[in-house]
């Protein structure tokens, strides 16, 4: 009786205090519980070194907002050095002089969240013509855009001379002739008549091309600069270019494939045919680029954290300023959710999954790899693995030596994927990197083992419904409804404890056991 | 639609489920220190002989290494013997040695030499067969069972279950080996199921995801069949399960040929499947027992 009375005051204390806690929430705040989820975001930092024996000067551009990205905390680091700031047609010019003849580092950093971006151009969109007369500078050739070359249009004809006169085949013909124009990698500058005629560049060679040609062929095109952004540093800048259609710039990146979109980490610094560092001459001079991922509030909500309105009401108040990951906090929040579905498929619908908490682990690192992608890796790395076990078990070696053998099974396959990755994805190295290797290791011994006691076709089967339960857990993982509401509500982890005090002592049947034992008669 | 409700009903009220099982009974009725005692097959004779109960006469138990060849010595008297890791499960590292006409020790058909024997009595030692603990090794008396047995199927080893609750006995079952169950008579690995009529010691239907009147390899007629020795089997589980402080318990029972039944093993967490095999769920049966209500 007591111990009834115990379960029964933790169970009303789980359930009463968070939903009591919810209630006051939305009752005091009105605030939009979507900015409670934290952005991806980078901190960004130029770091510039320059030495000098007369005075000098360092011009670069400076980060704008704009319709996909936004600009915080902005800040200059190098406050011995005469620095200004002015807005040009290219975008937002720093400059930082020195009368003083000696050694300098200048720095600037900021905040940068981007979205990514992606446009749909109607393919019976015609060409236009009689642009307004700002556009014209868009349509003329320059010193490394040779848009009115003999060669370039050209080119131009032999690629859109056989089509109608409409946008989107133009684009798509010159963008793809770019495109496949071979990638190489080089410092130097390339203009657009040279990248036609070597027939490769690198971005720069490939982005004046496809300005080049968009000019020839009446359509207003520009370079644009900036960085692409990934952790670590970095001294390669960008450059992309931009079509005008119908009063937008639309990006288009002929070196890494994108036709009228780009990603999220595409940073934007200046449009134009220009420099991104220019400085005097006669000068020691190395600049790089630092850059860290991490996840930051939503500016909204900083804005109610500052003025005392969420104090201590979402999650992300209490852990906003430390250095999380986002990636890392989602995890927490979302893992015990996940563990949650495993146990109700578990024991209310009776699906039996290789260990208990494999699933969920395993719907994390698909995060990483994308769902079909990472489920494929997963089923071939476990079945190959496994059959590491069989000549193990054979030659009759002990648990722990024959798992080490089998986690090293699991690195090799690693390798092997991560190797055949960097043939088909230059970029995409690091998919693997969330993948539990150790439970991996340790399902494959429990996968093999059941191959050999019950028979392939209830190892397949247990596989099938690990599988199964993996899914539902990566839903969970993606949602963004189940994001706002843990990071907003964090006290539904409580609830979540309470359900599991309930299903603990629930004894009604399993779904499965309906089935199981099916011969019942009424 | 209604009648799905009612078979819905139906169960819940009659069929015992694994989360019932384990919430009600198992862990209810035994305690977890004493869970050892029917997992460890040294401990449970040891029980089993102070009581007086008939199992299978140990001839040795090696605990280490070093007392493998002085205990291997020790069972060279006898023609017939059973190898089995003291907690292994479903089988496993279970070896059944017999010396042919030349007196060496054979297995499964093939010779077995002093190095090969040393060797698995060593990895069961360190625990191959029971999950990376260490291990005990246990050498018995090989069980010859009952002539019974082969009217049914001609081979391997057929043993009883039964399921007791405060020490009364409540379901029952045969089970015997088939061709798809390479000579093992456990179900999940494809053996066959036969019911009990408990009250008038006869077989039931057969049930290996189908139910059967024959034996589904030989077409031996099972439906009906009197079980020699019935009595005895009873009472010996009785014994059984009065000696041990488990008050829910599985009881594996053999018959051998000339010395009658004898207890095997003893299962705390029971499986669920004999009552398909009966076509009877256990709930209903403990209900109606008095024993306790279950809801």
């Amino acid at each position: 009786m007591n111990n009834n009375f115990g379960f029964n005051a933790t169970l009303a204390f789980l359930f009463a205090l968070p939903l009591g806690l919810m209630a006051f929430k939305l009752a005091f705040t009105k605030m939009d519980w979507m900015t409670t989820i934290p952005q991806e975001a980078y901190e960004v930092q130029y770091q510039f070194t320059a030495e000098s024996e007369s005075p000098f000067y360092v011009k670069t551009y400076l980060p704008k907002s704009n319709r996909r990205q936004e600009i915080r905390n902005a800040a200059n680091l190098a406050g011995a050095l005469n620095f200004s700031v002015e807005t040009v047609d290219a975008g937002k010019v720093a400059t930082w002089r020195s009368e003083e003849k000696q050694a300098f580092n200048i720095g600037y950093s900021f905040t940068f969240v981007g979205k990514s971006i992606r446009f749909n151009i109607d393919k019976d969109l015609p060409l236009e013509s009689n642009f307004d007369k700002n556009l014209a500078p868009f349509l003329v050739a320059e010193e490394h855009i040779q848009a009115e070359h003999e060669k370039i249009v050209a080119l131009k004809e032999q690629l859109v001379g056989n089509k109608n006169n409409f946008v989107k085949p133009y684009l798509t013909a010159i963008y793809q002739h770019v495109l496949d124009i071979p990638a190489i990698q080089t410092a130097e500058l390339t203009d657009a008549l040279t990248t036609l005629e070597l027939n490769e560049a690198s971005c720069n060679g490939k982005s004046r091309l496809f300005v080049a040609l968009c000019r020839a062929a009446g359509i207003p095109a520009r370079t644009v600069g900036g960085l692409i952004l990934q952790n670590g540093a970095k001294k390669t800048s960008h450059l992309w270019a931009e079509a005008y259609v119908y009063g937008t710039w639309i990006p288009f990146d002929a070196l890494n494939g994108h036709f009228a979109k780009l990603p999220k980490n595409y940073l934007e610094l200046y449009h134009g045919d220009e420099f991104l560092i220019t400085r005097s001459a006669d000068m020691i001079f190395d600049y790089q680029y630092i850059i860290s991922k991490k996840a930051v509030a939503h500016p909204a909500l900083e804005q109610a954290i500052a003025s005392g309105k969420m104090a201590g009401y979402s999650i992300w108040t209490l852990f906003g300023n430390t250095a999380l990951p986002f990636f890392l906090l989602r995890f927490l929040m979302l893992m015990p959710l996940a563990a949650v579905i495993v146990a109700l498929f578990r024991n209310v619908i009776g699906m039996k999954t290789f260990g208990v908490f494999l699933p969920a682990l395993i719907a994390l690192s698909l995060l990483g790899t994308g769902f079909s992608l990472g489920i494929a890796l997963f089923t071939s790395i476990l079945l190959f693995v496994s059959l590491i076990h069989f000549p193990l078990e054979r030659w009759g070696l002990l648990y722990t030596p024959k798992l080490v053998v089998m986690l090293t099974g699991v690195v090799l396959a690693f390798l092997v994927v991560l190797l055949l990755g960097k043939q088909f994805q230059p970029n995409g190295l690091s998919i693997l990197s969330f993948f539990p290797l150790v439970i991996l290791a340790l399902t494959a011994e429990r996968f093999a083992r059941t191959v050999v006691e019950d028979g392939y076709f209830t190892a397949l089967k247990i596989l099938f419904q690990t599988l199964i339960v993996t899914s539902f857990c990566y839903l969970i993982f993606r949602s963004k409804s189940a994001q706002v509401f843990m990071f907003s509500f964090p006290e539904t982890l409580l609830i979540l404890v309470g359900i599991m005090l309930l299903l603990g002592r629930w004894i009604g049947l399993r779904l499965s056991e309906y089935k199981r034992f099916q011969w019942i008669e009424n | 639609m209604k009648n799905i409700f009612r078979k819905i009903f139906a169960m819940n009220n009659n069929v015992l489920g694994i989360n019932q099982r384990n919430a009600n009974l198992v862990y209810h009725y035994n305690h977890r220190k004493d869970f050892p005692l029917a997992d460890d097959k040294v401990r449970t004779k040891s029980i089993l002989e102070k009581n007086g109960i008939a199992c299978a006469e140990t001839y040795q138990v090696i605990e280490r290494i070093g007392d493998i060849a002085m205990g291997w010595e020790a069972v060279q008297g006898y023609e017939k013997i059973a190898i089995k890791p003291a907690n292994g499960s479903g089988g496993g590292g279970i070896k059944i040695l017999r010396k042919n006409n030349k007196n060496q020790w054979v297995s499964s058909g093939k010779g077995m030499d002093k190095e090969q024997v040393f060797a698995h009595l060593a990895n069961i030692i360190m625990g191959v067969y029971s999950l990376g603990g260490k291990d005990r090794v246990l050498i018995e008396r090989c069980i010859e069972p009952s002539p019974f047995f082969h009217t049914i199927y001609p081979k391997g080893v057929p043993d009883y279950r039964v399921i007791l609750l405060h020490d009364v006995p409540l379901l029952a079952m045969l089970r015997v080996p088939t061709d798809k169950s390479d000579g093992k008579a456990n179900l999940h690995q494809g053996g066959l199921g036969i019911g009990i009529d408990m009250k008038n010691g006869c077989l039931l239907q057969g049930y290996d995801g189908e139910y059967h009147d024959n034996h589904p390899d030989t077409g031996a007629p099972i439906l009906g069949k009197t079980i020699p020795l019935w009595d005895e089997i009873v009472a010996i589980s009785i014994a059984t399960s009065k000696a041990f402080p488990l008050n829910y318990l599985g009881i594996d029972i053999v018959v051998d040929k000339d010395l009658g039944p004898l207890i095997m093993e003893i299962n705390v967490r029971p499986g669920l499947g004999i009552q398909n095999v009966n076509k009877v769920g256990l709930k209903q049966l403990i209900n109606q027992s008095g024993l306790t209500a279950l809801a």
